[in-house]
């Protein structure tokens, strides 16, 4: 049988794996204006009672968005049938969403949002400051159980001066708290919302309908939507995990739009006028992991000699699709830099380092991965470390296995996962995080990133902050994933970047046959 | 006779009761922790251990295996961990996917098994009957999602006859829509089934055919296909049930397989999931609720057995 690409899936967490790459586009997030979606319309031509079948991959474990952990759930929820006061597009740009405007203060601590006059939950009953006050106030509760509630941690309070008004009075500065709203954490539900887990109830173009576990997830266009309409009337998300089904679900006209990762399935597209393949990126890093704590990989020469062993394009190669990153920034990141000259790929410098660390007669290491991806990552990755003399044991393990024993024992050498993330660079001087940079150095670029007063301040920190992770050999970055889909001819404006996080169907067209 | 039904059923019940001693406690073994997967990698370790609280996962195992019992026994296989949902709801809706697969590929698979299995060992000498032993050889010797594969292929992205996967999401409402989901998956498991069966009807077919009766029945003026009807296939099905009873585990198995390969939304496909989540209670209630079935089939395969062999009926 073919292996399993990209698309195998995981069927939990944020460490999501779905279809990969990049081909470096994106460019500055925070600037594109564009929003990334499949180019041209219908051109009028479409049809408003169209149903759009969606193949996805991974299937949300729970539809409670406050206390799901993981992208899937975001995936088909966020920006379609929950809305925060703010929302981003494909490319991370952000926009009003509940609020229709913003006043930040000078001292970037308190956030005054409007909110706009007409908007309703799906029940009909109007959004209310009270119901954003509670929504925010349980994600940041002391005994919340939201799983990004670290994402809102600067904020202090919450309150309401007025029924249209919302504010936000922060700890510290934090550059990235709208981008944080625009999340999962951010969502706004009714005042006392109970129930979200059967049945989501939010404020977006699209009501939640139905879900038949293990097979689809149905969405209905929101006629009382107070913005621009949805174009089709119904969304159904398929969950097609097996790669093989889901090709074959496009192939047979099954689903209207897919995720092929497969190289060989893709180019069976190419040229086909019935089909577009459309190529995004994403925010899937495929990181290796150091473990720091023990062993060799204190050493910094070690994990340098590790990265320039790795030969990242060749195992792009090996895998079909991918984009070469030095560091967990995407090019879809405004504080992107190219930062792949550091540690290139150089076996002698390699071995060289590995002597002058006292490894010279060989060194022993284990690397866990998790047996969604596919065998071939763990395969190259050893294979490439055998040439420097570092023998490798691949242990596959289920991913639950690897959440417990890597991410949250630390019993590990290497590890590899994707992070799926987006901008989660933060993350790595979390204290206890399961590798990172321990550095004061590295937690005052991430302090400085956070508390910069204006973008520009904000980028070079982080972009700072990246190259000494980089440069530090907290991890090695093998490659960006790429998001490929394959739309039946005829459906227009499904997004195409970072399609894991936010699939936002408020443009998709369906022409009239 | 009423008191070998009653000795079995209290049998099956320690049996069950074992079972679910052994089901709960191996997937405590399972590295892995629900908690962990609920809270995913942006939690706090704070935030994991109040959700493993409110999950009930910190308490005792005792307290969590009577807690679970005792729903049970009431009918109430708990709530998922992972979305709060009813197990015994999910099971019955995932059940009006595999019960009709598995059940309709057990048919199927007898009735093209048995009569080729009889034919096969009545010719056993000619042409035809080895043909039929080698095909049913090269049935064994296919893997199930690869048969699945090339009936997709053919059926579906080929000829588009036939759907390439999927049930219809409103179930059996429209009864056209969901047997046409279920027709290739269906014939995918009972090809491997047919095969192992046709095997096994064959030699025990052949077995009968060189048994005493048989030549005291030809003796008697019978020729071989009457000797057969009237004498040899009612001793030759006493191996051919027992053997249907166990290969129900073997089918069940395979539904795990062809659900995955045609996403179907049954019960296999639930397990595989859950078990990558690591949603105990659901998986324990779906492997107790396999489990049951298969234990209640060997339990009627053994009265089958006493209906077909008067022998046996008053035997101990």
């Amino acid at each position: 049988m073919r292996i399993r690409t990209f698309a195998a899936a995981v069927a939990v967490t944020g460490l999501a794996l779905a279809a990969c790459g990049s081909d470096g586009d994106g460019g500055d997030g925070g600037a594109a204006g564009a929003s990334a979606s499949a180019s041209a319309s219908t051109g009028g031509r479409a049809n408003p009672d169209a149903t759009v079948t969606i193949g996805a991959v991974l299937e949300p474990t729970s539809l409670d968005i406050t206390r799901t952990s993981g992208i899937a759930v975001g995936q088909i929820l966020l920006n379609n049938v929950y809305e925060g006061l703010v929302k981003r597009d494909q490319k991370g740009v952000v926009s009003p969403a509940l609020a229709t405007s913003w006043k930040i203060s000078p001292d970037g601590r308190t956030y005054t949002f409007t909110l706009a006059g007409n908007a309703a939950f799906h029940d009909g009953a109007p959004v209310r400051a009270a119901d954003v006050v509670w929504s925010l106030n349980q994600a940041i509760a002391p005994a919340s159980t939201n799983p990004y509630a670290s994402d809102l941690a600067a904020i202090a309070a919450v309150s309401s001066p007025d029924p249209r008004t919302v504010v936000l009075t922060l700890k510290d500065r934090d550059s990235g708290l709208l981008f944080h709203l625009t999340g999962p954490p951010g969502v706004v539900v009714r005042q006392g919302a109970t129930g979200l887990a059967g049945h989501p109830d939010g404020t977006g173009p699209f009501r939640f309908d139905s879900w038949r576990r293990g097979d689809s997830i149905t969405l209905v266009r929101n006629d009382a939507y107070r913005g621009p309409k949805a174009t089709v009337a119904r969304v159904v998300f398929r969950y097609l995990a097996d790669a093989n089904a889901q090709n074959n679900a496009v192939r047979t006209g099954q689903v209207d739009v897919g995720v092929i990762s497969d190289n060989d399935l893709v180019d069976a597209y190419r040229g086909n006028p019935k089909f577009v393949v459309a190529e995004g990126t994403t925010t899937d890093k495929f990181t290796l992991a150091f473990n720091q704590d023990r062993g060799p990989l204190a050493d910094v020469r070690v994990r340098h000699a590790i990265r320039q062993g790795i030969d990242k394009d060749g195992l792009i190669k090996v895998l079909g699709a991918g984009t070469r990153i030095g560091s967990p920034v995407p090019p879809l990141d405004p504080w992107y830099s190219d930062l792949t000259s550091i540690d290139r790929y150089d076996p002698a410098s390699a071995r060289r380092l590995l002597a002058q660390a006292g490894h010279g007669g060989g060194l022993r290491l284990g690397l866990t991965i998790p047996n969604i991806y596919p065998p071939s990552i763990g395969d190259y990755v050893a294979s490439q470390l055998r040439e420097i003399g570092v023998t490798v044991e691949v242990r596959r393990v289920e991913f639950p296995a690897w959440l417990t024993g890597v991410y949250t024992k630390h019993d590990y050498d290497l590890s590899i996962v994707d992070h799926a993330e987006a901008r989660d660079l933060a993350f790595y001087v979390k204290p206890g995080y399961y590798f990172g940079d321990r550095s004061p150095q590295a937690r005052e670029l991430a302090t400085a990133g956070a508390s910069a007063a204006s973008d520009a301040d904000r980028d070079t920190a982080l972009r700072g902050l990246a190259r000494r992770y980089s440069e530090d050999a907290i991890a090695d970055w093998l490659l960006l994933g790429k998001a490929r889909q394959v739309a039946r001819a005829g459906v227009t404006g499904y997004p195409t970047d970072d399609v894991s996080a936010i699939y936002d169907l408020s443009k998709i067209e369906v022409a009239k046959s | 006779m009423a008191v070998i039904i009653l000795r079995r059923v209290g049998l099956l019940a320690v049996s069950l009761f074992v079972a679910s001693l052994l089901v709960f406690a191996l997937l405590r073994l399972l590295p892995g922790d629900t908690a962990d997967v609920l809270a995913g990698t942006s939690a706090s370790p704070d935030q994991v251990l109040r959700i493993r609280h409110e999950i009930g996962a910190d308490r005792s195992l005792p307290a969590q295996y009577l807690d679970w019992m005792g729903g049970v026994l009431t009918g109430d296989f708990g709530v998922s961990a992972l979305n709060g949902a009813s197990v015994s709801g999910e099971l019955g809706e995932k059940l009006t996917v595999t019960a009709p697969l598995v059940g309709a590929a057990t048919v199927l698979a007898l009735a093209v098994a048995a009569p080729l299995g009889v034919l096969a060992a009545a010719r056993h000498r000619r042409t035809s009957g080895v043909a039929l032993s080698a095909l049913s050889q090269l049935g064994l010797a296919v893997p199930t999602f690869w048969v699945g594969l090339m009936l997709v292929t053919v059926f579906a992205v080929d000829w588009r006859l036939l759907p390439a996967g999927g049930f219809p999401a409103d179930g059996w409402a429209d009864p056209v829509a969901a047997v046409r989901g279920l027709v290739l998956p269906v014939v995918t498991l009972a090809v491997v089934e047919a095969a192992v069966l046709l095997r096994f009807v064959r030699s025990a077919t052949l077995e009968v055919l060189h048994a005493d009766f048989i030549r005291t029945a030809r003796a008697k003026g019978l020729t071989r296909g009457q000797a057969l009807r009237r004498h040899g296939i009612r001793n030759a099905a006493l191996p051919v049930v027992s053997m249907l009873g166990l290969e129900f585990a073997t089918l069940l198995l395979g539904a795990v397989v062809v659900e995955n390969v045609f996403a179907l939304p049954g019960l296999g496909q639930m397990l595989v999931a859950d078990i990558g989540n690591r949603d105990l209670v659901k998986v324990q209630g779906t492997v107790l609720l396999v489990t049951a079935a298969v234990l209640v089939v060997g339990f009627g395969v053994d009265l089958a057995h006493r209906l077909l062999d008067p022998r046996l009926r008053s035997a101990r």
